[in-house]
């Protein structure tokens, strides 16, 4: 090849990546702001389920803040005229095919856990699939959060899901052991 | 070249998965449920249509030296442009099908129809091509997940069919994808080898 052709084609390569890198440069641009649209939009109808008609503020956010444990994503108060009556944790483990996100509610008063949502997860149907149902996540109700929660202890497994729930429960242990260490009176 | 051949190729007589074996990762992979087997087969329907029009616009364009390059640049492109699009508009799709929606990017059947048509052909007979290639690849994907996702949770679709007694987990765990693509491959070839002997017969 000679010398001016390879520059040429290298230009030409240049040339046409430049052209798919504002191609994808201008799709995002139209995408990204409703992606962040309908995951606020979801995260808060979550947010609704846990504390009912309370006003939600995030105060961390593992985006800018890093001080936390790295399995905590997010953490937003629930506050009912002005005074916070609860935490909301969004938190992230490891499952057995892929990231198991889950939302738990503690309350403030009573330290007490209110309620745990699984809000995203892919694993395998039938199997860890089965940790957003009701029979799995109702055992984690009003559990105080001084208690060490451990499968086969006090919580109860989903049969052939072991891995799966042993996330769920991390989960809610990291949101707990936060709970206490910082928003404990 | 007769459109009709082109269809008639991309859907059976050279059917991508039961017959040339190509792309087989994604097929074993995301076959658990029949949404995801027909969300996968429109997704690469969509790109490689995308991709082998764009190619064969370009075909006098980009040289022979730099084409494999210029052709995986394009269908990642594409594949990013299609991701971000499902992430925005199908949520539920986007979580599903997970990492095997950017590996489209490698899928062999794309790069195989922007080498083998798409770089010799006009693009009408092109967008034809990815169509025809697209379709037999939800085809086959289809088939695939409806018969894991019926076998393996009795459901289709999501709708309870058969009763939960009947359940063989197997199906929906990566055994039962090999299970699945090995028996339908057997049964298709026996049906071409059939009819391969009649006709020697005559």
């Amino acid at each position: 090849m000679k010398k001016n052709n390879i520059i040429g084609t290298s230009l030409l390569l240049g040339f046409i990546t430049a052209i798919l890198a504002v191609s994808i440069f201008f799709v995002n641009s139209i995408t990204s702001p409703i992606i962040a649209y309908s995951e606020a939009t979801q995260l808060k109808f979550y947010y609704q389920e846990i504390f009912p008609n309370s006003e939600y503020e995030v105060i961390y956010n593992s985006d800018k803040d890093k001080e936390k444990s790295p399995n905590i994503l997010s953490v937003a108060t629930a506050s009912n005229n002005g005074e916070i009556v609860g935490y909301l944790y969004l938190t992230y483990t490891t499952g057995y095919s892929s990231d198991v996100v889950s939302l738990i509610g503690i309350n403030k008063a009573d330290a007490k856990v209110v309620k745990v949502i699984v809000t995203k997860q892919t694993e395998t149907p039938g199997l860890g699939s089965l940790s957003t149902q009701p029979k799995f996540l109702d055992q984690f109700l009003d559990k105080l959060t001084n208690e060490e929660l451990k499968v086969k202890d006090n919580i109860t497994a989903i049969t052939g899901a072991t891995i799966t729930s042993d996330a769920v429960v991390n989960s809610v242990n990291v949101s707990l052991d936060d709970f206490n260490n910082n928003y404990l009176n | 070249m007769k459109i009709s051949d082109i269809f008639k190729n991309g859907i059976y007589k050279k059917n991508s998965i039961f017959i040339m074996l190509l792309g087989l990762c994604p097929t074993l992979a995301v076959t658990i449920s029949l949404f995801n087997g027909i969300g996968m087969g429109i997704s690469v329907l969509a790109i490689l249509t995308m991709s082998n029009i764009l190619i064969s616009l370009l075909r006098k364009i980009i040289p022979a030296a730099i084409r494999i390059p210029a052709y995986i640049g394009i269908i990642a492109a594409l594949v990013t442009i299609i991701e971000m699009l499902i992430h925005a508009y199908i949520p539920s799709l986007y979580v599903s099908l997970g990492i095997y929606l950017p590996l489209i990017v490698v899928n062999c059947i794309i790069l195989e129809r922007a080498e083998s048509f798409a770089s010799k052909n006009n693009v009408l007979h092109s967008a034809f091509d990815g169509m025809a290639v697209g379709l037999g690849f939800s085809f086959a994907l289809i088939l695939i997940s409806f018969f894991r996702e019926l076998l393996g949770t009795g459901t289709v679709l999501g709708f309870q069919v058969l009763p939960a007694s009947t359940n063989m987990l197997v199906m929906i765990l990566p055994p039962g994808a090999f299970l699945t693509l090995g028996i339908l491959l057997g049964v298709i070839n026996h049906y071409l080898n059939k009819k391969k002997e009649e006709l020697e017969n005559e």
